[in-house]
């Protein structure tokens, strides 16, 4: 009873928990409460309300989501250049740096967002923040998870019907402003560029996977550090 | 209504294009503008945690890197 006063007089201290409309406002907020927790005494869970936690849940997901939308636009760009079936640069001639700098375009907004969110195992301290970032992540996971599946399944059906070569020439026939050379080179490149698409879908659902695990690891090695050195701090006092 | 093949003929306005093509979207120069702009793209993502800023150097690295070969390739047709 008297934890819980003190927990509550410490949450008053900050003020009542808003709900964030993006990453960075779900970010100030666990900051804010982290910091409250580390310094003074842990808030309960209670503290929490469950619309609360579907807003961090549904800022998880939405970045889960603009980062898929993001990645899925580019991924095939970065496996075309790699497979030498796009160019790059305004030029044919891929070298090995214009391939790996297509391959890292690809997955940087995903490797940023993971390393922004690793940095949350700083405040994985009391009730409130541990809650606060499960549902950010666990929105986040859910996110990645629909993206990579949903990506997976657009991509082989890109895949296997609207760039099929018969329904491609079939397309291209209705269409009569443009000449039939350029209906040609079109439908060679596309043909060719087809192929792309089963490799970025399976590229996309590794990436995901690793996103989501590798800042839900980082966090976990975080949070033991973070509570050793409380420990260490208390049996100093 | 406003004219605007009065002020720029198309020729001129097909040559600012290939000189924009040239100079800032292939080559040498194209593939440093990318590589500062994903690099400060990620520094502010990660480290200043400025998501707008991450975002629109993000969009000018994809624009640097591919537009050059779309823009030559719509010059084309």
């Amino acid at each position: 009873m008297a934890d819980q006063d003190k927990g509550s007089s410490s949450a008053s201290a900050v003020g009542a928990l808003r709900k964030p409309k993006g990453l960075l406002e779900a970010y100030s907020e666990i900051q804010q409460y982290g910091f409250v927790e580390r310094t003074g005494s842990p808030i309960s869970e209670a503290f929490i309300s469950l619309d609360t936690r579907m807003a961090f849940w549904s800022v998880g997901i939405r970045l889960a989501l603009v980062s898929g939308l993001m990645m899925a636009l580019i991924t095939p760009l970065g496996i075309g250049v790699f497979k030498e079936y796009v160019p790059i640069f305004g030029s044919n001639d891929i070298t090995i740096f214009d391939k790996f700098f297509a391959i890292t375009i690809a997955v940087t907004f995903s490797v940023g967002y993971g390393l922004f969110l690793s940095s949350l195992g700083d405040y994985y301290v009391g009730g409130v923040t541990k809650r606060l970032i499960k549902s950010l992540m666990s929105g986040f996971a859910a996110g990645g998870i629909i993206k990579a599946g949903l990506v997976f399944l657009v991509f082989h059906l890109i895949y296997f019907k609207l760039l099929d070569p018969i329904f491609l020439a079939t397309t291209f026939s209705h269409i009569p402003s443009i000449s039939v050379d350029a209906k040609l080179n079109l439908i060679y490149f596309l043909v060719e560029f087809r192929n792309v698409f089963p490799l970025s879908a399976w590229f996309i659902v590794v990436t995901t996977l690793l996103t989501i695990l590798l800042p839900i690891i980082s966090i976990f090695f975080k949070a033991r550090k973070v509570k050793a050195a409380l420990e260490r701090k208390k049996s100093y006092e | 209504m406003f004219q605007f093949e009065k002020y720029l003929a198309s020729e001129e306005y097909a040559g600012i294009w290939a000189f924009l093509i040239d100079n800032f979207l292939t080559g040498f120069m194209a593939r440093g503008i990318a590589v500062m702009s994903l690099v400060a793209a990620f520094w502010f993502l990660v480290y200043r945690r400025n998501t707008f800023a991450g975002v629109v150097l993000m969009i000018i690295t994809i624009i640097v890197a591919y537009f050059g070969s779309a823009l030559k390739y719509l010059l084309t047709l």
